[in-house]
């Protein structure tokens, strides 16, 4: 009786270790049917920007998905070198900021608080598609790749040429989520392929479709951003945050109607210029529309501490 | 009473027993390396012209700018202009293949000195005190240090008591700027207590440790020295807009720091004046104590 009593509970502890199939998916989002959560563009032409106008004209929009599993999801492109400097400027929806709460040291611009919800982060690779170790369309990967030394010691080195700019801060690193990430490719050797690697490190929680602007262009990115006279990055390409009701997944559809208005709202309150302010905007938009019903790019202010600004 | 083996002590005993007499080898060396450094007599001159016309050619240890020891798998002579360790693939044009070396050490830190005028100018382990290196500023570069107003610092002391003030210490060894310790063990702590030590042959030499290397079979050690500015005597290696931060009254200024990427790019930061090592020292174990001379004069 007492070998019974030692048999059983092993043998459940066993069947229960055979039923366990953990994959760790459940924490991930799901795929969107229709929408591919690795894409290839193929090759992209690189623009010569001369005016601002250039900007909103050469920018490449797009729309990816998760891949529903913990694999890593993204897009690529190629381009070839120009010999010069080429600039690669990705803006992924929407724009997002902490809600200022301080009543000593606030920031009135940022009272009203953010939707966390319709943001998402794409992260920027880029180098020689030569040193690129994914299969593009079908597998992401990376720009490591193994030096071995005259002793044979292996040392793991990244080829990858894009270090993040950001006009406000040190370079180097990943812009956080719903911020443009660029940065500049220089003397590109002529007729190479070049590979830009768009990791996608999270999709909006709304809908998992993350849109995103995309511009690749001659010269440096501080350039076209001069040139644009924004006063924040997030200004340079604007409406990259698409209606998903104005297409199905898969097709590029529509910029929300107001995404312009609440971009430069957004950009000037960065900049502190104390015009458009972002807290005004969002108190207008609270008005305006039903935000259970219809998108809204601000959060609800009753949901957070009263105070703020 | 209870059998032997079933007290505890005993059984602990036996259980420990097998485990004392296992030593599992890694083979993984991993120990101090030391040796010895020499700077030709050359690297420790230098001629000094004055604005009445007048030249001054010294010798001293105070010519003598940080150097810089780094492993390497190896050093090619071909590379650049002057000996290199090899270097990795260039992955961006602008930036110099990386060296990727094992490990490393400097002789000589460019340490705080406590006045801005004096930011990025002193290396450990040259000066004998702090008015070995007013006077030094003052009747050899002839160019006196200033403090913060402009004003010409008077003695060492002066200087001394501004570095205690301002690091919070009170002996000389908190700041190692100047000698602090009996290095050579005669009893008394002079200029035999610095860095460097010129020998019967003219040339000057230092000892040298590597901490805690891990030892790999055919890496070759290489290095160079800094040599001061001619026109400010600062260091090119250091960073004069970091290090500690002085923020008193009308003092405001960073007392300099080194560049953390020294040993894996160091042709940015060599130039001419700059001396290197011609050849680098091969190791074939971990016990050798090579003598590696920074001779090779980068023009």
């Amino acid at each position: 009786m007492r070998h019974v009593r030692t048999v059983v509970p092993v043998g459940l502890l066993l069947m229960a270790s055979a039923g366990c199939d953990y994959t760790g998916d459940w924490l991930f989002a799901g795929s969107v049917e229709g929408l591919d959560a690795i894409q290839d563009l193929g090759e992209l032409p690189v623009a010569v920007i001369e005016t601002a106008e250039d900007v909103a004209a050469n920018v490449y929009r797009g729309e990816v998905g998760p891949t529903g599993t913990p694999e890593v999801g993204g897009v690529t492109f190629t381009f070839k070198g120009t010999g010069g400097t080429v600039c690669v400027w990705v803006d992924p929806e929407a724009a997002y900021w902490v809600q200022s709460l301080s009543p000593i040291y606030g920031n009135a611009d940022f009272a009203y608080p953010d939707n966390p919800f319709d943001d998402g982060d794409l992260d920027v690779e880029a180098g020689l598609a030569v040193f690129y170790n994914g299969s593009p369309g079908e597998a992401m990967g990376t720009f490591q790749v193994r030096y071995e030394d005259s002793l044979g010691n292996v040392v793991p080195i990244s080829a990858n040429e894009c270090t993040i700019s950001y006009s406000d801060g040190p370079s180097g690193g990943h812009m956080g989520r719903g911020f443009p990430e660029y940065c500049d490719l220089s003397n590109t050797q002529p007729g190479v392929n070049y590979l830009v690697a768009l990791e996608t490190f999270a999709t909006p929680i709304d809908d998992d479709r993350l849109a995103y602007g995309l511009l690749l262009a001659e010269g440096s990115c501080q350039d076209i951003f001069t040139l644009t006279g924004q006063p924040n990055e997030e200004c340079v390409i604007g409406s990259e945050t698409l209606d998903p009701n104005s297409a199905p997944p898969g097709e590029i559809g529509e910029p929300y109607t107001d995404n312009a208005d609440f971009e430069l709202s957004y950009c000037a309150s960065v900049a502190a210029t104390g015009e458009n302010s972002l807290a005004a905007w969002c108190n207008a938009e609270s008005d305006d529309k039903d935000c259970n019903e219809e998108h809204c790019f601000c959060g609800n202010l009753e949901t957070t501490a009263p105070t703020g600004g | 009473m209870n059998h032997p083996l079933r007290s505890n002590g005993l059984r602990s005993a036996l259980l420990l027993l097998p485990l004392a007499a296992c030593t599992y080898d890694e083979g993984i060396i991993v120990q101090d390396m030391v040796g010895t450094i020499v700077v030709p007599e050359a690297a420790a001159t230098r001629t000094f012209a004055y604005e009445d016309g007048t030249e001054q050619t010294v010798t001293d240890t105070r010519v003598i700018g940080p150097i810089y020891l780094g492993l390497y798998a190896s050093v090619d002579a071909n590379v650049l202009a002057y000996p290199h360790p090899e270097m990795g693939p260039i992955i961006d044009p602008d930036v110099p293949g990386d060296t990727y070396p094992y490990g490393g050490t400097a002789v000589g830190d460019v340490r705080f000195a406590c006045v801005e005028f004096l930011t990025c100018k002193t290396v450990s382990g040259r000066f004998m005190d702090y008015d070995a290196i007013v006077e030094w500023f003052r009747d050899v570069v002839k160019d006196p240090v200033t403090d913060s107003s402009g004003v010409e610092v008077p003695s060492g002391d002066w200087l001394k008591q501004e570095c205690y003030d301002l690091l919070f210490v009170t002996q000389d060894s908190e700041v190692r700027i100047t000698a602090y310790e009996d290095r050579n063990d005669d009893g008394v702590i002079d200029e035999k207590d610095l860095d460097f030590v010129q020998r019967s042959d003219g040339a000057f030499e230092a000892p040298f440790t590597i901490f805690q290397q891990d030892f790999v079979e055919g890496f070759s050690l290489w290095g160079w020295m800094d040599a001061p500015s001619p026109a400010d005597q600062s260091f090119r290696t250091c960073d004069p807009t970091e290090g500690f931060n002085v923020a008193e009254y009308d003092a405001d200024f960073y007392g300099g720091t080194l560049y953390d990427n020294l040993l894996n790019f160091p042709s940015n930061y060599i130039e001419r004046g700059d001396y290197v090592a011609s050849t680098g020292f091969t190791y074939q174990s971990a016990d050798e104590t090579p003598e590696l001379l920074i001779d090779f004069l980068v023009e």
